[in-house]
């Protein structure tokens, strides 16, 4: 059984009358523990595909299976529960909640999952130390670095501990340095067991990873294992 | 989501935007508080009036001249129908089972005595006034039969007027002038207050036949009192046949509007009052209604604000797992709140309003009782409520449809 399942995947748009193809006749598998990057040029459909893969889209043909569940079935409560249980997302412009401290934006997530308070704080804190951040913890988010945003909303995505964990451009808004470490911790989530798929459309940042699925015009042209992983040590 | 973190939510977003929060709320505060002011008053002013009315005998029929359906208001002394006499009165007291009558005829004079004046009401009345002006004599004495019998110049006064006139002097056996006639002063009234307004220690009483003949010069009267042992509505019909009768009114299918007299009971004018008071009611119903609608719509305004400025947050909130009615109930909940806050803050301001009210009244009338009706508050609670649903559910069902990846790119 693999983690994720794509058949035959379309996904069309239409907006006033133009129709858009986003994706065709897109398969892919991808398994559990799979660090797995989604590269291309813009329009080439990498967003759409992560957002089919993260519950927030519905593909307009083809089935979708995660963990042998059709997908393709569920109503929009149940892509909600998926979204809170199974997976964690990151954001390029990591969109935290401005005005609420990185305890809050951590733990909002459990709190859709009906996590008592304290234990949504304990578990809060948890990821919270997971990146580093445990002085900031009572700090606005606004009053954060980018590199620091980043890492609550990797805390945030990891603090459900869910199945999967999707970046979208994770390091689009970062300088090269903080981009890199925000990489790293990517890697450090991977090697704990977690399943990352992260889009991106920078070659470095796509190194990370162990796989890159290269896309053009809404379908895969290439499925490859990455054979040089680049490793950073911090501590040099 | 639990409720408890439901509620949180809801309450942080509201903090966050503590003034225009604030703002928002002014509107229902501002229109439940100024339903629960005027129906407090409304019930002061019922109550007020209601016990004036209780003061006139729950046995006594009222007569006046002119029919029902003429205007009520007309009782002064130009436009006061001249239909009823001093005859009429004699005659209701030969009907068996009425026990006193008293006619009473209104005017108006300069008071004089020893070149102080004073501009007051002159009653001319009966041994049987205390029908309707219940108060005691202070000392002297009232008008008596003899008196009217004979058109007696004597003259009872009111404490206030005695005052006013006489001071600290004694006024017995003195001579005023009411008109060109001179009465003399055989007695002082016991201070009564006001009644309707109507200040009554400032009157002053003279025999009827006396006010009739000698200063009016006129045989009407304007008010009939009797007090009777029968049951009032048959007391009212008797009434009303001696008079068709005495007055050649030619009625037999009973047509009130084909009478030249009114005939009346306590008990009507508290139906009256009822009528007037349930009308007053409707009236601040509707001016609440509107104040609420234009609160409400206010609410929906600032609620519509609010989900455009926080989309981003919205498709964040959908994108870690809040479902369609997760982001309803919390969209719903600020606004419920916002009125329910705003109708608790305006059910308290109009308390304290009416309470202010009730003391500064009290100051110038007896009887005005601070009464604010549970129901009312109650009611201003829930329809705040009901007015939170209603005008947030359209905000919220927007905030809720928000498609999560459109919502997050949004800028």
């Amino acid at each position: 059984m693999s983690l994720i399942e794509l058949k035959n995947v379309s996904k069309v748009y239409e907006n006033g009358g133009v129709v858009t193809k986003a994706l065709t006749g897109v398969d892919l598998k991808i398994e559990k523990g799979e660090f797995v990057a989604l590269m291309g040029p813009s329009g080439s459909g990498k967003s759409t595909l992560m957002h089919i893969l993260g519950f927030l889209d519905r593909l307009s043909s083809g089935e979708y299976f995660f963990e042998d569940k059709d997908v393709s079935k569920f109503d929009d409560d149940k892509l909600a529960h998926f979204r809170r249980d199974q997976v964690g997302f990151i954001f390029q412009f990591f969109n935290l909640l401005a005005d609420c401290t990185v305890l809050e934006n951590v733990a909002l997530p459990l709190i859709y999952a009906e996590v008592a308070h304290s234990e949504r704080i304990r578990r809060a804190k948890e990821a919270i130390e997971a990146v580093g951040l445990t002085p900031r913890t009572d700090y606005l988010a606004n009053r954060l670095s980018g590199g620091e945003r980043q890492r609550v909303a990797i805390a945030r995505a990891i603090v459900n501990e869910p199945t999967v964990i999707f970046a979208d451009e994770p390091t689009g808004n970062l300088d090269t340095k903080t981009g890199i470490m925000i990489l790293k911790f990517l890697q450090d989530l991977n090697k704990e067991g977690h399943t990352v798929i992260m889009v991106t459309h920078e070659q470095e940042a796509a190194e990370f990873s162990g796989r890159i699925v290269r896309l053009r015009d809404g379908q895969i042209i290439s499925d490859e294992k990455n054979g040089h992983v680049r490793r950073e040590d911090f501590s040099k | 989501m639990l409720k408890k973190d439901l509620v949180s939510t809801a309450l942080t977003s509201l903090r966050r935007k503590a003034s225009r929060s604030a703002l928002t709320m002014l509107g229902i505060i501002i229109g439940i508080g100024a339903v629960i002011l005027m129906l407090s008053i409304g019930r002061g002013a019922e109550g007020l009036i209601l016990s004036q009315v209780a003061e006139f005998g729950s046995d006594i029929v009222y007569v006046e001249p002119g029919s029902g359906e003429m205007d009520q208001h007309a009782s002064s002394q130009m436009l006061a129908p001249k239909t009823l006499s001093l005859d009429d009165a004699e005659a209701i007291k030969k009907i068996s089972g009425f026990t006193e009558v008293a006619p009473i005829l209104f005017s108006e004079h300069i008071v004089e005595w020893q070149g102080s004046d004073k501009r007051a009401q002159v009653t001319g009345t009966t041994p049987e006034n205390k029908l309707l002006f219940p108060a005691e004599v202070d000392y002297g004495r009232f008008i008596t039969e003899s008196d009217v019998d004979t058109n007696a110049r004597i003259a009872v006064l009111g404490t206030q007027i005695k005052d006013d006139l006489f001071g600290d002097q004694d006024p017995i056996g003195q001579k005023i002038k009411i008109g060109s006639i001179k009465f003399e002063v055989v007695g002082v009234l016991e201070e009564q207050g006001t009644r309707f307004f109507q200040n009554l220690d400032a009157m002053a009483y003279v025999p009827v036949t006396t006010l009739q003949d000698d200063v009016l010069g006129v045989d009407y009267i304007n008010f009939i009192a009797a007090k009777t042992t029968l049951p009032l509505d048959w007391a009212k019909e008797e009434i009303r046949f001696l008079l068709r009768d005495e007055h050649d009114i030619d009625n037999p299918e009973g047509d009130l509007s084909k009478d030249d007299f009114f005939v009346s009971t306590q008990e009507d004018a508290v139906a009256i009052i009822g009528t007037v008071s349930s009308v007053l009611a409707l009236l601040l119903s509707s001016i609440a209604a509107i104040s609420l609608l234009v609160g409400g719509i206010g609410i929906m305004n600032i609620m519509l604000v609010s989900v455009t400025e926080r989309t981003k947050e919205i498709g964040l909130r959908k994108a870690i797992g809040a479902t369609y009615g997760e982001i309803l109930r919390q969209f719903l909940l600020e606004s419920v709140i916002l009125t329910l806050v705003g109708g608790l803050v305006g059910v308290a301001s109009g308390v304290g309003m009416a309470f202010l009210t009730y003391i500064i009244v009290r100051t110038q009338l007896d009887g005005w009782a601070f009464s604010v009706s549970v129901n009312s508050i109650v009611l201003a609670v829930i329809v705040a409520t009901v007015v939170g649903i209603v005008f947030g559910i359209y905000p919220a069902r927007r905030a809720a449809k928000l498609d999560p990846i459109e919502a997050l790119r949004y800028e």
